[in-house]
């Protein structure tokens, strides 16, 4: 606790409140704690709002390259560069997942293409997991909490890398295509196509993890449904894609309300983040229409693997 | 899929009108109260408060309007998937 406070307090003098109300249990639940400084009004916590709507940005745009929520980049900015505890952190970027998830959902090319049968069953294994990272995230360690988020890090830069993008598509949309399976207008045939899908059980213990990594390392968790989705379970990548987009602002949401009811959420900052996050999802959908995603890729999973370094490298301290 | 074509674009449409309504507010909500905050106004607060918890809860009322057309379509499976989950996150939101 004490280290968690002298963290924020000696980058962001301003918001050493949050992290002594956390400890001290001050703010019971419900509890939707503000900045302890007097407004943004100060110069000092202005330049750290900036900063948040500035690291929103940058991480919005790396996210909408490759297709994430952004999270996975806001995260180790706002804990390694600005300083914020990693509680703090993951609060703050949960609250920007689930921005980027209602402006992404809202899509109806996307909400057409996503099956909601399929992500409604499969969110309830991963709010169960959601909610059951929320009993453990703060009893564990800081360094344990390090390891894991480094960890979860070095995976998705592993997946990143790995990822198939198999079609999974059959051409006859008049098969049966069982209880969870769907049709949709493929853009690359012009013409309808069906899918089925396979090995549920698989994709509900993977939804499960993705909501304990959810709450745990504050990200959306969409990284590792939608390539289990499409390549262990026959679904379509963009069908596993847009429906992970319907399901990880659930997610989040249930992830948030732990952080906030510690007092983790620093209003000003999160919503500096929202603002940026939103600005640069919207920036990066732009370049990622111009340029090619496989160098992205790999770009940033060496930016992944290379902060998960970091992580592990700290967690030994 | 026993959810019939018409139900599923009709859910479309409202989930996705929900979804731009409600995160257009909260980006209105987030920028006045932000500017509020910096001109030293004490009701920015409140302002940036009442933004972060409509947007919190804007996922919760997608899943609650799928439940709903669920039950409208008699989807048993979709009904009792977003029962579960508005469990969950009713649960987590009381007891923390």
């Amino acid at each position: 606790m004490i280290r968690r406070r002298r963290l924020i307090g000696a980058v962001v003098p301003e918001l050493s409140g949050i992290a002594q109300r956390s400890q001290e249990g001050v703010v019971a639940k419900p509890a939707l704690q503000s900045l302890d400084a007097e407004s943004i009004y100060d110069p000092t916590v202005l330049v750290h709002v900036l900063t948040t709507v500035a690291a929103g940005a940058v991480a919005g745009t790396l996210g909408a390259l490759l297709g994430l929520g952004g999270g996975v980049f806001l995260v180790p900015f706002l804990n390694l560069a600005m300083g914020l505890p990693l509680p703090t952190a993951s609060g703050i970027s949960l609250v920007t997942v689930i921005a980027t998830s209602s402006v992404v959902s809202a899509s109806s090319r996307r909400l057409r293409v996503a099956n909601l049968r399929l992500g409604m069953f499969l969110e309830v294994f991963t709010a169960f997991g959601a909610a059951l990272g929320g009993t453990i995230v703060y009893e564990i360690a800081e360094s344990t909490r390090r390891e894991v988020f480094g960890a979860t890090l070095a995976l998705i830069a592993l997946i990143m890398i790995r990822r198939l993008d198999k079609r999974n598509v059959i051409k006859d949309p008049s098969v049966d295509v069982g209880v969870f399976g769907g049709r949709y207008h493929e853009d690359e045939s012009g013409g309808e196509v069906a899918y089925r899908v396979k090995r549920v059980p698989l994709a509900c213990i993977m939804a499960t993890l993705a909501g304990v990594l959810s709450t745990l390392a504050g990200i959306g968790g969409g990284v590792i449904k939608v390539p289990v989705l499409n390549t262990w379970c026959g679904v379509p990548i963009r069908v596993s894609a847009a429906t992970s987009g319907l399901m990880i602002g659930a997610t989040a949401m249930i992830g948030a309300a732990v952080y906030f009811q510690h007092g983790d959420v620093p209003y000003e900052l999160a919503a500096g983040a929202v603002l940026g996050v939103l600005f640069g999802s919207r920036l990066g959908l732009h370049f990622a229409e111009r340029s090619r995603a496989r160098h992205h890729k790999i770009i940033l999973a060496s930016v992944l693997a290379a902060v998960a370094m970091a992580y592990f490298i700290q967690a030994q301290r | 899929m026993t959810m019939r074509d018409q139900d599923l674009s009709r859910l479309d449409r409202h989930i996705g009108r929900l979804l731009r309504v409600g995160v257009s507010i909260v980006v209105t909500l987030l920028a006045v109260g932000l500017a509020l905050d910096a001109a030293g106004i004490a009701a920015s607060r409140r302002v940036l408060q009442c933004a972060l918890v409509i947007l919190l809860f804007i996922p919760g009322s997608r899943v609650v309007a799928s439940f709903i057309d669920a039950l409208r379509s008699r989807d048993r499976l979709l009904a009792l998937s977003t029962g579960i989950v508005i469990t969950i996150l009713v649960w987590q939101w009381v007891t923390g």
